[in-house]
C-alpha cells in the first residue's frame, strides 16, 4: 500500500493506492491552523478505516505548502510534479494542467510522456487564488460550484470597469 | 571548504578608497557628476570629473536592507510605490541622508542616459531641481532591431553636446590624448570583464552570477581607469587557478542556470542557497554582461566617435526579439539548464518582455524557466514562501527533465 498526501493552504487530501495502482482510499479535511495536526488526523482515519497498521505502507509522498512539516512522509515532493504524475494517471492525454489553489494558481505543461515542461503561477495578489473566490463566493452568499455559472449568466457589462485599472486593494 | 575569491578583498578597498576620494572631491578642487548606470563615463574620468553612480548606491543601500525603509520615506513625499526603488531611495537618501555610507557627495552636475530606461530622465530633472546643479540628458534612440544612419549620426552630435556641456561646466577643454587613452582603458576593462565572466564556461563554474552582481561595481563606476583593468585582470588570474584546481563556486555543481534581471539585493545568499541545495549554480547573467556585450562597437582607435553607438546598442535599450536572442546565445555559451527571470517590480524595461523571452526559449531551446516576481532594493516586493516553493518545484522539473 502507498500513501499520497497533500497538504495546502486551504485543504488536506491524503490517497491510498495498492501496489496494481488502484486508489482505494481518499480523504479531504480542511487544514485549519495546524497542518501537522490534520496530516496526522487523516494518515490515522485512513489507515483505521481500511484495517491497516503504519508497517503495510510501502512509501508515503508529501506535497503541497505544508510538505515539510509531514514527518511521517518519506519523501516530499513540490505538488507541480505530483499533480503531473496525478493527472497523467488518470487523463494520459492531458497536456495542460490550471490548478487553482488557496495560495496560488498554476499552469502546468506536460509532455506526452506526462513530464513537466513548464510551469507559471500567479503573482502575489491575492485575486490569482482560489482563497480569493472561495471568500467572493461566500460575500455573495452562493456556493463556489455554483460561482463561474452565475457569472456567465451575466448580460451586463460591468459599470466598475473603468476602475479595473487600479492597484490591487486586497 | 572556502570557495570565497579572495581578491574580493582587494576590490572593497578600491571601492572604499573611491568613495572617500568622491567625498573630499572639493578638498583636491575636484568636481562630482552623478550618473547614470548605463551612462558614458569615459569623458568624465578623462576631464578628472569624479564620477558617483546613485544606482550603484541604492544596491548598497538595497544589500543593507533597509531599502524599503527608504522607499517608504519617498511614497510618503507622494512618490508611487510602483516607481523604481533606485529612484525612491536615492531621492530618500539626498534628504535624510539615511545610507550604509552616509549619502552621496553633493553633485556638481548630473548626467543621465536613457539608454537604460526613461524613469532616470524625470529622477535626474527633480535631482537637477533639488541640487540646482547642470543637467545634460545624454539621449539614445531606442534600438528595436538596428541603429540607421539618422539615429548614428545623432548619437555622434549627442556625444558632441556632451562634450561642450562638460567644458563649459568645468571650464576646461577636453584633452583628446587623455581621451584616447581613457578609451583604449574603457574597451580593455571590458575586454577583461568578458574573461572574467566567461570563466564560468569551465564545468563547475569557478565563480556564479552572485559573484558577478559583487564584481560589477568596478566596471560601473570606474570603467576608464587603469585599477579596473589590474583589478579584474588579479580576479582573471583567480578564477583560472580555481579552474585548474577544480575549485567550483557551488559544491556538485550539477545543473547550470541562467539569471535574468538585476539582483535581488537584500536575499543574494538566501537565493545561492535556495539553488544550491537542489545542485544549482546560477553561473550567469544578463545583467553583468550588459557591461561588456556591446564592446564590439567600439573601435578604440576612434572612441568618441564610436561610443555613442555602443551606448545605444545595450541590453536594456533594444527589441524584445533582440534581447531574447542574446539570452539564447548565453544559453548556448554557457551550457544553461534553465533560466530564471526576476521580475522586477522596479525595473520596467528589464521585466516588460520577460514572457515573451521565456516564450521563446521555450520555442527555440525548450528548457525551463521560473519568474520570481521580486524588487531589486525593496523586500516587501518579495515572498519568501512563495519563492522558496517555486524554486524548489523548478529544480525537481530539471532534475526530471535533465535526470
Amino acid at each position: 500500500m502507498f500513501i499520497g498526501i497533500d497538504i495546502g493552504s486551504t485543504t488536506a487530501k491524503i490517497v491510498l493506492m495498492d501496489s496494481s495502482k488502484n486508489i482505494i482510499d481518499k480523504i479531504i479535511a480542511n487544514v485549519g491552523y495546524s497542518s501537522k495536526q490534520v496530516a496526522t488526523n487523516i494518515y490515522r482515519e485512513i489507515l483505521a478505516k481500511n484495517n491497516l497498521k503504519e508497517n503495510n505502507i510501502k512509501n508515503i509522498v508529501s506535497c503541497g505548502y505544508g510538505r515539510e512539516s509531514i514527518d511521517f512522509a518519506k519523501k516530499a515532493v513540490s505538488e507541480i510534479i505530483c499533480h503531473a504524475k496525478g493527472v497523467h494517471f488518470l487523463i494520459n492525454d492531458a497536456s495542460t494542467i490550471i490548478d487553482i489553489g488557496g495560495q496560488d494558481s498554476k499552469v502546468i505543461v506536460l509532455n506526452s510522456s506526462g513530464n513537466v515542461v513548464n510551469f507559471v503561477m500567479n503573482d502575489k495578489c491575492a485575486a490569482g487564488t482560489g482563497r480569493f473566490l472561495d471568500v467572493m463566493a461566500k460575500a455573495l452568499m452562493c456556493d463556489i460550484e455554483e460561482f463561474g455559472t452565475l457569472a456567465l449568466q451575466s448580460k451586463k457589462t460591468c459599470k466598475y470597469k473603468q476602475y479595473m485599472y487600479c492597484v490591487c486593494r486586497i | 571548504m572556502d570557495n570565497r575569491i579572495k581578491s574580493v578583498d582587494k576590490m572593497k578597498k578600491i571601492m572604499k578608497k573611491y568613495y572617500l576620494s568622491a567625498k573630499y572631491a572639493k578638498y583636491f578642487g575636484k568636481k562630482i557628476a552623478w550618473i547614470t548606470s548605463g551612462g558614458p563615463v569615459e569623458p568624465l574620468i578623462a576631464m578628472g570629473i569624479i564620477p558617483v553612480y546613485p544606482e550603484n548606491h541604492g544596491a548598497i543601500i538595497g544589500a543593507s536592507k533597509i531599502g524599503a525603509k527608504l522607499s517608504e520615506y519617498a511614497e510618503g513625499l507622494g512618490y508611487s510605490s510602483d516607481v523604481c526603488s533606485y529612484a525612491k531611495v536615492d531621492i530618500t537618501s539626498s534628504i535624510t541622508h539615511q545610507s550604509p555610507i552616509g549619502g552621496l557627495p553633493k553633485p556638481d552636475m548630473l548626467i543621465c542616459c536613457n539608454n537604460i530606461c526613461g524613469t532616470v530622465q524625470k529622477w535626474y530633472e527633480i535631482q537637477a531641481r533639488k541640487f540646482n546643479v547642470p543637467l545634460f540628458i545624454y539621449d539614445t534612440p531606442f534600438c528595436h532591431v538596428d541603429l540607421d544612419e539618422a539615429a548614428k549620426k545623432y548619437l555622434k552630435t549627442q556625444t558632441k553636446d556632451y562634450i561642450t556641456f562638460l567644458e563649459q561646466v568645468t571650464k576646461k577643454r577636453l584633452n583628446y590624448d587623455k581621451m584616447q587613452e581613457v578609451g583604449k582603458l574603457s574597451v580593455k576593462a571590458m575586454k577583461v570583464w568578458q574573461a572574467v565572466l566567461d570563466c564560468a564556461i569551465e564545468k563547475p563554474s569557478p565563480l556564479t552570477a552572485f559573484d558577478a552582481f559583487i564584481h560589477l561595481a568596478l566596471i560601473v563606476t570606474l570603467r576608464g581607469k587603469k585599477v579596473v583593468v589590474d583589478y579584474y585582470e588579479t580576479l582573471l588570474k583567480e578564477l583560472k587557478e580555481r579552474i585548474k584546481n577544480k575549485v567550483p563556486a557551488i559544491e556538485n555543481e550539477k545543473y547550470r542556470l541562467l539569471w535574468d534581471n538585476l539582483p535581488i539585493w537584500y536575499r543574494m545568499r538566501w537565493l545561492s542557497n535556495a539553488f544550491a541545495k537542489h545542485n544549482g549554480a546560477l553561473v550567469a547573467d544578463t545583467y553583468t554582461q550588459s557591461w561588456c556585450s556591446v564592446v564590439d562597437y567600439v573601435d578604440e582607435d576612434k572612441f568618441l566617435e564610436t561610443m555613442g553607438e555602443a551606448y545605444a546598442r545595450v541590453y536594456l535599450n533594444i527589441g524584445t526579439d533582440k534581447m531574447a536572442e542574446s539570452v539564447i546565445k548565453l544559453i548556448d555559451k554557457y551550457s544553461i539548464d534553465g533560466v530564471v527571470l526576476h521580475s522586477n517590480r522596479s525595473c520596467k524595461p528589464y521585466s516588460f518582455g520577460q514572457y515573451d523571452i521565456a516564450r521563446i526559449i521555450q520555442e527555440k531551446r525548450s528548457i525551463p524557466t521560473l519568474f520570481i516576481e521580486a524588487d531589486m532594493t525593496d523586500d516587501r516586493k518579495f515572498s519568501e514562501a512563495q519563492v522558496e516553493n517555486r524554486i524548489n518545484s523548478f529544480m525537481e522539473v530539471i532534475a526530471q527533465i535533465r535526470g
